[in-house]
C-alpha cells in the first residue's frame, strides 16, 4: 500500500479539482473513489463500483427519503406552510429573531418523524424559505438554522445513525435513542438562544412583528396549527401506536399530505403531478450523490487510509480528554469528506477500543460521535444539508456554507457542554431504564 | 502478500473470534496476511459471496440460510429438528458438503471451514408455558421458512427488517423474536423483552469462502496449512459454539432476563412443524439435494 | 428543487422548452427523457404503494414483504430520474468559478464538466451491464419472501444510467452549437435574485 499521507494528497487534489471546475458533486465523488481504488488498492474498481452503488441504491432505510420529500412538496402545494406561519406567530413571534424559531422547532418535530438530517432539512425548508424570504428575515440565518437545526434528526430518535452506532458498538439501541432526545432539546436551546441574540444585537436581521392580538384572537390563530398538528400526530403516533416502523411512517406522512391537500381543496391532477415530479428531481439528486458518498467510503475503506490515521492516534497514548479533543479534530476533517455512516464505521475497529481502553461510556460516545457526524454535515465539500439548501435556494455552497459556520460552532459548544457535564446524557437513560 | 477477508458480525461474536483463530494460524505458517474486515465494515453481509466470487475480496464469511431463493439445501439445516443436537449437525454438514462444493465451485468459490450456529430460542416479554402463550403474538420473521415456523406455533407473523427490531418492539409493533443468544446479546434483547426460552432444535451454519482462482495462486505448501487451519477452525467452531451457548445464556440472565428450556409441549409442536417442514423441503428440493437428505436420515 | 407553483405544471414541467431547431431527433429525445422521468414518479409511488401493503398487511394479520420490493423501486426511481432531474438543472455542483466566469471560457468549462461526466457515466454504464449479466449467469435471487431474481430490478439501473448517459451527450453536442445548457436554462430556485 502507498504511504498513506501521499494518497490524502492525491485524492484531496483530485477531488478539489472535479469540484471546483464544476463537476456535479456525485459525478465528483464516485471518480475520487474510482482513482482511490484504482491506484491506490488491489481490488477491482469496476464491479465494486456497480455493486457498491446498487447496494446504496435499494437500502430499505433510504426509502424513507424520497416519501418524506414527496410528503414535503405535496404541503408546499397547500395552505399548511402558510397556517402553520401563522398559526405559530403569535406564539413564537415575540421572541427575538420571531419566526427564524419557527425553523428550528419545525426541524426539531421533524426530527422526532425523520430519522435523517437531509429529510428534516428539506422538508422544513421547502414550507418556510420562501415564507421567512417573503417576510424580509435575514437570508443568512435562514439558511444557518436549517441546516443547522436539519442535523437534530441524527441526534433526536427515531436516528439511522444511532441505529448504525448501537450495531458497530454493541449499544443497546433503545438507549441510545433515550439518550438523544435531551442533547437535542439542548441543540435547540443552543440555537434559538443564538438567534434571539443576533436579533436583539441587529433587528435588522428580523422584521419586527407589530401585530397586537387578544387573547381570543390568538386562540383563533391557534386552531390553524390544527392540520400540522394531526400530520405529525399521524406520523408519530403511527410510530408509537405500534402500526409502522419509523421508516414506513414516511409512506404515513405522504397519505396524510394527500389528505390536507384533499381538505383544503388544493389537490388536483395538475398539483399531484407537481409535486411528484419536484420530489423526482430532489430525491434522485439526493439519492445518487449519497450512492457515489457510499462507493468513496468503501474505496477508502479499500486504501486502508483511514485506518491507518485512527491507528496513528492510538500510538500517541492519550488521556480520555486528550482523546476526545483529538478525536473531535479528527472526525471534523475526516467529516469533510466521508458522509457520517462511513465515517463512523470505518474508524470503529480502531477507535472504539481506544476510547473503551481510556474509561469512556460507550453509551455517552455514541451521542458525542452523532453531534460531531451532525457537524459533519454542514462542512464542505461533503456536506448534505449544504447540498440540500444549495439545491433549494440556488445559492452557492459556500453562501450556504458560511451561513452555517455559527451553528456548527454552537454544536461545538454542545459537545464541550456534555463533556463537562455527561449527566446530561447518561441520567435520562438511568432514569428511564431504572424506573 | 496481504488478502482483505470480509465478515458481518461484531469482533465479540464468537464466529469472528473463530475466524481470528484461523488467521493467526495461517498467519503463522504461511506469507500470507489476512486482513479481516469484521462487522460489515467494508462489504456488507449478503454481499460478501459475490464479493469473493468476483475477486472484490479473496476470502469472506457467508450466511448459508440467506441463499434459500437459490437452492433449497441452502436452508435444510434450518428446519426445526432436522439436527437437534451439534452431533447431528455435524453428520448434516458432512453429509451437505460435496453437494455445497459442487454447486459452489461453479460460481469459483470453495468452502474452507463451516460454523454452527448456536441452537434458537424465544425472546418474549411474557413467560411460555404453554403454546397458548404464543397465540396471536406478533413474531418477527424475515424468510419463508421463518413465517411458515411462526405461523404453525400459532405466532402472527410480522415481517420486519432486522435494524428496526428494537424499535419495533418498544412501540409493540412486535412481541416475540426467535433467534440465538449470540443475536440476542448483539442486539441488547434485555432492553425490550424479559423472557428467553432455549429451544435448541435448529443449527444454521455459516460458511467461510474463498475465491477458486486466488487460492490456486498460492505456492502448493501455503494452500496445504490454509486447509490444515481450515480443518482445525472447524471442529473448534463446533465446540466453540456448543460452549458460546451455555456462557451466552448466562449473559441473558446476569442482564436480567429469566432464561429457561422450552416446555415439552412446545418441543413436540417444534418437531411435527419441522416433519412438515421437511415435507414441504422435499417438494421444492431437487432430486440431488433429496438424495443428500435421505442419506443423512438413513445414517 | 424545482417547480414552484408558476413554474411549469405536471407533465408539461418535464420537457421544458430548449432552444435550436426542433427536428424529429430533439422531440424523440425530450420524449425519451421525458417518459424515464415520468417512470421514476411512476416507481416513487411504487414505493408508497407496497409500504402500505406491507402496513395494511400485517394489520389484517397476512404478510406481505414490502421490505425488498420498495428498495428496488427506490433504485427504480433513482436512476430513471437521472436524466430528468439532469435537464432540469436539480443535480447540484460547485457554481462559485464556473457563475463568474465571462462567457468564452465559461463555455470550455461547461463542455469539460459534461465530457467528464460522460467518461464517468460510460464508465459506469459499462459495469452496471456487467452486474446485469452476471447476476442473470448466476441466477442471483433476492433472499427475501418476493424471491425476485436480482437482474430484473439491477436492469433499471442500467437502464437509467443508459439514457442518463444519451442526455449527457445529447448536452454536449448542444453546449458545442453554442446553445445554453439545458440545466442552466431550466434550473428553478426558490430565492431568486444575483448571488
Ligand atoms: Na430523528
Ligand atoms: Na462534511
Amino acid at each position: 500500500m502507498s504511504d498513506p499521507g501521499t494518497v490524502a494528497v492525491v485524492l484531496f487534489a483530485v477531488m478539489g479539482l472535479l469540484l471546483a471546475s464544476g463537476v456535479w458533486v456525485a459525478v465528483a465523488l464516485t471518480a475520487v473513489g474510482f482513482v482511490a481504488m484504482y491506484f491506490f488498492s488491489a481490488a477491482p474498481a469496476g464491479s465494486l463500483l456497480a455493486s457498491t452503488v446498487w447496494d446504496a441504491s435499494w437500502n430499505w432505510a433510504l426509502t424513507a427519503l424520497p416519501l418524506f420529500i414527496w410528503m414535503g412538496e405535496i404541503l408546499f402545494r397547500t395552505r399548511l406552510s402558510e397556517d402553520m406561519f401563522r398559526g405559530l406567530s403569535p406564539i413564537v413571534g415575540r421572541l427575538p429573531g420571531g419566526l427564524l424559531h419557527v425553523n428550528i422547532l419545525g426541524c426539531g418535530v421533524m426530527a422526532a418523524v425523520a430519522g435523517s438530517s437531509a429529510v428534516t432539512c428539506a422538508t422544513i425548508g421547502r414550507m418556510s424559505v420562501p415564507e421567512l424570504t417573503k417576510r424580509g428575515y435575514d437570508e443568512r440565518l435562514i439558511i444557518g438554522t436549517l441546516t443547522g437545526s436539519g442535523t437534530l434528526g441524527l441526534l433526536i430518535p427515531p436516528s439511522i445513525m444511532l441505529i448504525v452506532y448501537g450495531v458497530v458498538a454493541q449499544v443497546s439501541i433503545s438507549r441510545l435513542f433515550i439518550a438523544g432526545v435531551v442533547p437535542g432539546a439542548m441543540l435547540i436551546a443552543l440555537f434559538m438562544g443564538y438567534v434571539a441574540i443576533r436579533a436583539k444585537l441587529d433587528p435588522s436581521l428580523a422584521p419586527p412583528f407589530e401585530e397586537r392580538l387578544s387573547w381570543r384572537e390568538k386562540l383563533a390563530r391557534s386552531r390553524l396549527l390544527i392540520p400540522v398538528a394531526l400530520l405529525i400526530f399521524l406520523v408519530i403516533g403511527s410510530i408509537y401506536g405500534g402500526y409502522a416502523t419509523p421508516t414506513e411512517a414516511a409512506t404515513m406522512g405522504v397519505l396524510g399530505a394527500l389528505g390536507l391537500a384533499a381538505a383544503s381543496r388544493t389537490l388536483s391532477l395538475t398539483s399531484f403531478m407537481d409535486a411528484l415530479m419536484a420530489a423526482v428531481r430532489t430525491s434522485t439528486m439526493i439519492a445518487l450523490i449519497l450512492a457515489g458518498a457510499a462507493f468513496l467510503s468503501i474505496a477508502m475503506g479499500f486504501t486502508g487510509v483511514p485506518r491507518v490515521i485512527a491507528a496513528e492516534v492510538k500510538a500517541w497514548n492519550l488521556s480520555a480528554w486528550e482523546l476526545l479533543a483529538v478525536l473531535t479534530l479528527l472526525y471534523i476533517v475526516l467529516g469533510c469528506f466521508l458522509d457520517g455512516v462511513s465515517m463512523m464505521v470505518l474508524t470503529a475497529s480502531v477507535v472504539l477500543p481506544m476510547v473503551k481502553d481510556a474509561g469512556i461510556d460507550l453509551l455517552w460516545f455514541g451521542i458525542f460521535t452523532v453531534i460531531v457526524v451532525e457537524m459533519a454535515q454542514i462542512t464542505p465539500p461533503v456536506g448534505f444539508n449544504l447540498f440540500v439548501l444549495q439545491g433549494l435556494t440556488g445559492r452557492d455552497i459556500l453562501k450556504v456554507t458560511r451561513a452555517s459556520m455559527p451553528f456548527f460552532a454552537l454544536m461545538l459548544l454542545g459537545i464541550v457542554i456534555i463533556t463537562v457535564f455527561p449527566g446530561i446524557v447518561t441520567a435520562p437513560v438511568s432514569w428511564m431504564i431504572s424506573r | 502478500q496481504t488478502w482483505i477477508m470480509a465478515s458481518g458480525y461484531p469482533e465479540d461474536n464468537f464466529l469472528t473470534q473463530n475466524i481470528r483463530l484461523f488467521i493467526e494460524e495461517v498467519e503463522a505458517n504461511t506469507d500470507l496476511t489476512i486482513d479481516l474486515q469484521s462487522n460489515d465494515t467494508l462489504i456488507k453481509l449478503d454481499a460478501i459471496k459475490t464479493a469473493v466470487q468476483r475477486g472484490q475480496v479473496p476470502m469472506g464469511e457467508i450466511r448459508l440460510g440467506v441463499y434459500g431463493n437459490e437452492d433449497p439445501m441452502y436452508i435444510l439445516a434450518g428446519v426445526p429438528f432436522i439436527a437437534p443436537t451439534y452431533e447431528d449437525a455435524w453428520r448434516l454438514k458432512e453429509a451437505q458438503k460435496p453437494y455445497f462444493a459442487e454447486k459452489l465451485e461453479a460460481a469459483g468459490l470453495m468452502v474452507l471451514f463451516y460454523q454452527p450456529w448456536p441452537g434458537q430460542g424465544f425472546y418474549t416479554k411474557t413467560p411460555v408455558e404453554t403454546l397458548a402463550d404464543f397465540e396471536g403474538k406478533k413474531l418477527r420473521i424475515y424468510s419463508t421458512a421463518t413465517q411458515k415456523m411462526g405461523e404453525m406455533l400459532g405466532f402472527q407473523a410480522t415481517i420486519l427488517p432486522f435494524a428496526e427490531i428494537p424499535q419495533a418492539f418498544s412501540t409493540g409493533l412486535i412481541e416475540a423474536l426467535f433467534t440465538s443468544p449470540q443475536t440476542g446479546i448483539d442486539i441488547q434483547a434485555w432492553d425490550n423483552t424479559d423472557y428467553f426460552t432455549y429451544a435448541g432444535a435448529i443449527y444454521s451454519k455459516n460458511a467461510v469462502i474463498v475465491n477458486k482462482a486466488m487460492f490456486d495462486g498460492l505456492p502448493e505448501d501455503a494452500r496445504t496449512a490454509i486447509l490444515n487451519a481450515a480443518s482445525l477452525a472447524e471442529e473448534r467452531a463446533w465446540k466453540m459454539s456448543a460452549e458460546t451457548t451455555e456462557a451466552q445464556i448466562g449473559i441473558l440472565a446476569q442482564n436480567g432476563m429469566t432464561t429457561t428450556d422450552a416446555p415439552e409441549a412446545i418441543m413436540a409442536r417444534m418437531r411435527e412443524i419441522g416433519k412438515t417442514m421437511v415435507e414441504d423441503w422435499r417438494a421444492t428440493a431437487s432430486p440431488e439435494a433429496i438424495a443428500v437428505l435421505d442419506a443423512y436420515l438413513a445414517q | 428543487m424545482t417547480g414552484t407553483p408558476e413554474g411549469p405544471q405536471g407533465f408539461a414541467a418535464v420537457s421544458a422548452p430548449v432552444a435550436g431547431p426542433r427536428g424529429p431527433l430533439r422531440r424523440g429525445l425530450d420524449a425519451l427523457y421525458l417518459v424515464s422521468g415520468a417512470l421514476s414518479g411512476l416507481f416513487l409511488v411504487g414505493i408508497a404503494v407496497t409500504i402500505v401493503a406491507q402496513v395494511v398487511a400485517r394489520q389484517l394479520g397476512g404478510t406481505i414483504d414490502s421490505t425488498e420490493t420498495a428498495g428496488f423501486c427506490l433504485a427504480a426511481s433513482t436512476f430513471l430520474g437521472l436524466a430528468y432531474a439532469f435537464r432540469r438543472g436539480a443535480h447540484i455542483r460547485v457554481t462559485l468559478l464556473i457563475g463568474r466566469a465571462p462567457s468564452g471560457p465559461r463555455r470550455w468549462l461547461e463542455l469539460w464538466c459534461v465530457a467528464f461526466s460522460i467518461l464517468a457515466v460510460a464508465y459506469f454504464l459499462w459495469w452496471a451491464v456487467d452486474l446485469v449479466w452476471f447476476s442473470w449467469a448466476f441466477d442471483e435471487i433476492s433472499p427475501g419472501l418476493m424471491a425476485i431474481p436480482l437482474w430484473i430490478p439491477r436492469s433499471a439501473m442500467a437502464l437509467g444510467a443508459a439514457v442518463f448517459l444519451i442526455a449527457l451527450v445529447d448536452e454536449f453536442v448542444s453546449i458545442l452549437r453554442g446553445v445554453v445548457p439545458s440545466y442552466e436554462a431550466n434550473a428553478e430556485h426558490v430565492l431568486e435574485g444575483g448571488e
